[in-house]
């Protein structure tokens, strides 16, 4: 490691230890932190040439406390010292304050440091922003990008808070044994709402790494608190939650639920930790909210699948819960509990009283929605889908919502009755037109290939829209988008785009689709309205695979009237297919 | 003759490496152990110190976090597979029934050195 990297890491380290005695010496915000960073100047100067010293956190807080008297007495225009020997005998500076830093109420300046952050007044989260700013040390810029706010307004936001908590008085007295609690109780609840921060940000990595930032403030306060039981099962929750990071999200960012998570994706060794804590809180005997979370939270991590989940223990880990901190949404997360082991009626009973408090509670209706959908209320079910979509606080929530709503078999019915109208009205217009003896045979343009490719490869060139965008517009023509839904009476849109940039778009549906042999879609018709658009052609491409790598690949084009199929054979059918067809070979000889 | 190196550092600094730095270390170290396959015979990383109980032999007493007495010295180690804690201290305290005094840290293992992943 880099020798500035290794200065970072311990200035990160240490800086809560710094800050906060610094404050209890200065009992000044403003001022602990100007001691503090002007004792890291020093450090970045001297650390280098010197070596480090054995206790960071010691060095720091002695020269900062130096410097800032220092200041403070020149800014007062009294004499000012000497230029004080701040950085000449450092072994003394470390050696005078490391049986300080070692003493009991220095644990409790950082707990101090961190109930300040969290002080009542401040709503939630100008709690984080300042915890983040001040305890972990977070630029401005960092937090600003972690809320997804303007550097100005967090900036405003911090400046704000100061201002409050600085007014705000916080006795510098050793706490009592009461008191302390308390302020266990405020700091415990607000690491995690810096952790949840994170853990509710989706895949963005800025965000996400508020969570790192959370589990490090835990494992400090654990540190200098050992035998708090509750700050174990904070930071085993946290580290629980954690580790299945790499396994809640897809590749494009949805949410993925706990119950079609790939297990073997979380961290196995947080979850260790994590265990670990437990095992030690559990000996304490004295179970609270974390505790009971986090074990609720270790009974999907020991599960190897979902249908291993111990339900009953988690319905019973959820009632202590209640008990200890009763919540309308601890009762609805019960609920889920409840509907694996009793069934989905019960469940649906637990959660109706609910209904007023939680009306507006996008997770509510989702989990309504989900038992309704269980015990085929499917009207109901989907009123409560809608419900939650109308709520949802991230696209990643409406769109898992929206997955849900399409499993229900009265919109799978209505989507497919949907579907087979239009495949009959396209059907319609065929047979229509050749009633009016307009045979489309007798308009057929075709012709035939080999493809130096196997038909399953050419067929996947045709159907996925990443590949299709690729090959489909004969070159220096581009295709600009793709939209298509490949099945019997699904869409198809696209937009060509000629080497000037005009751009023409073209839509219609599928009609026929066999895996690995053919294609047949129609122009003819709109695949929003389904009404007729100008009927142009139907057009099939047949693969017919040779088994020795190469297919035989037969296009044809039917149309309506002679007229336009001259049109077509202007426009350079066949030249033109046969561009895009070799297109097609050279491409899917490279997936 | 087997040696055992007994590794310390900051842990609070140590755990405070970025991801990337702390994936870079373990990297470094992983290429060290390659050399001296055949001769190293266990690597071992512990899990932070907050994991960590000690049963303090003379009375029996169960404490959070690790052993911080200065005046013992460390005489040697287990490497112990147990179900969880309570197991991993009823060891112990078959342990200390055979050899009173003095103090046993209770520290889960993180990863041995076969868990870290090879770069390169």
């Amino acid at each position: 490691m880099a020798e500035l990297d290794w200065i970072d890491a311990a200035l990160v380290s240490a800086r809560p230890q710094a800050v906060a005695a610094l404050l209890r010496y200065f009992r000044d915000l403003e001022l602990a932190e100007e001691a503090y960073q002007d004792a890291c100047l020093r450090a970045l100067k001297s650390w280098p040439k010197n070596g480090p010293p054995r206790d960071p956190a010691a060095w720091l807080i002695m020269v900062g406390r130096n410097a800032a008297i220092d200041s403070v007495r020149k800014r007062s225009k009294q004499t000012a010292l000497p230029e004080d020997d701040v950085l000449s005998d450092l072994g003394d500076a470390e050696a005078g304050a490391a049986e300080r830093v070692d003493s009991a109420d220095y644990r409790d300046d950082v707990l101090r440091l961190l109930f300040i952050c969290c002080h009542p007044d401040l709503p939630p989260t100008q709690q984080v922003a300042l915890a983040l700013r001040i305890v972990s040390g977070l630029t401005v810029p960092q937090i600003a990008r972690a809320f997804l706010v303007s550097e100005s307004a967090m900036e405003q936001r911090i400046t704000r808070a100061k201002a409050k908590v600085g007014a705000a008085n916080v006795p510098f007295e050793t706490p009592g044994p009461v008191e302390r609690s308390e302020r266990f109780a405020a700091v415990a609840a607000m690491i995690y709402l810096v952790f949840n921060e994170g853990y509710s940000a989706g895949a963005d990595p800025d965000r996400a790494a508020l969570c790192d930032e959370a589990i490090r403030l835990a494992r400090l306060l654990l540190r200098m608190f050992a035998s708090e039981p509750e700050v174990m099962g904070l930071l085993a929750l946290m580290l629980l939650q954690h580790a299945r990071a790499p396994a809640r999200f897809t590749a494009e960012g949805e949410t993925i639920l706990l119950e079609d998570q790939d297990r073997s994706l979380w961290k196995q060794a947080t979850i260790g930790e994590a265990l670990a804590l437990l095992d030690k809180a559990i000996r304490h005997r004295q179970p609270g909210p974390y505790q009971l979370q986090a074990a609720i939270a270790a009974m999907h991590a020991r599960a190897r699948t979902a249908d291993e989940t111990d339900w009953a223990e988690v319905n019973a880990l959820y009632g202590a819960l209640e008990r200890h901190a009763p919540s309308p949404v601890v009762t609805l997360n019960r609920a889920v509990a409840v509907s694996k082991v009793e069934g989905a009626l019960a469940a649906l009973e637990m959660i109706a009283p609910l209904r007023e408090r939680l009306d507006k509670y996008f997770y509510f209706h989702g989990v309504s929605g989900a038992l309704l959908m269980q015990l085929g209320r499917n009207a109901e079910a989907r009123d409560a889908f809608n419900r939650a979509i109308a709520l949802a606080n991230t696209p990643a929530e409406a769109v898992h919502i929206r997955a849900q709503l399409d499993k229900l078999p009265a919109e799978r019915r209505r989507r497919e009755k949907v579907i087979s109208q239009c495949r009959l009205r396209a059907l319609r217009i065929v047979l229509a037109s050749d009633m009016k003896e307009a045979k489309l045979s007798e308009h057929e343009l075709s012709f035939e290939l080999i493809l130096a490719a196997p038909a399953e490869k050419l067929f996947r060139c045709y159907t996925d829209p990443k590949l299709l965008q690729q090959w489909f517009a004969p070159k220096p023509w581009t295709i600009k988008s793709v939209d298509i839904d490949v099945r019997p009476g699904g869409r198809f849109n696209f937009v060509m785009a000629s080497p000037e940039g005009q751009a023409f778009p073209n839509s219609g549906m599928f009609l026929a689709v066999e895996q690995d042999r053919k294609l047949v879609t129609t122009d003819a018709v709109n695949p929003e309205t389904f009404e007729p658009q100008g009927p142009f052609m139907i057009a099939q491409v047949d693969f017919e695979d040779l088994g020795d790598g190469t297919t035989r690949y037969r296009a044809t084009a039917r149309h309506w009237t002679e007229e336009t199929k001259q049109q077509h054979v202007q426009m350079g059918f066949e030249p033109g297919w046969t561009q895009t067809a070799r297109q097609l070979e050279a491409l899917a000889q490279t997936i | 003759m087997l040696y055992a190196l007994l590794c310390y550092n900051d842990e609070a600094t140590v755990f405070a490496w970025s991801k990337e730095e702390d994936a870079a270390v373990m990297g470094r170290l992983a290429k060290v152990h390659d050399n001296w396959k055949g001769k190293l015979q266990h690597g071992i990383r512990l899990m932070p110190t907050s994991a960590a109980t000690t049963l303090r032999k003379s009375d029996d007493v169960v404490l959070d976090g690790p052993y911080a007495e200065t005046k013992e010295q460390l005489l040697g180690f287990y490497i112990l597979e147990a179900e969880n804690l309570d197991e991993a201290l009823q060891f112990a305290r078959e342990l200390t029934r055979a050899n009173p005094g003095g103090a046993y840290e209770v520290r889960p293992v993180l990863l041995t050195d076969q868990d870290i992943p090879r770069i390169g």
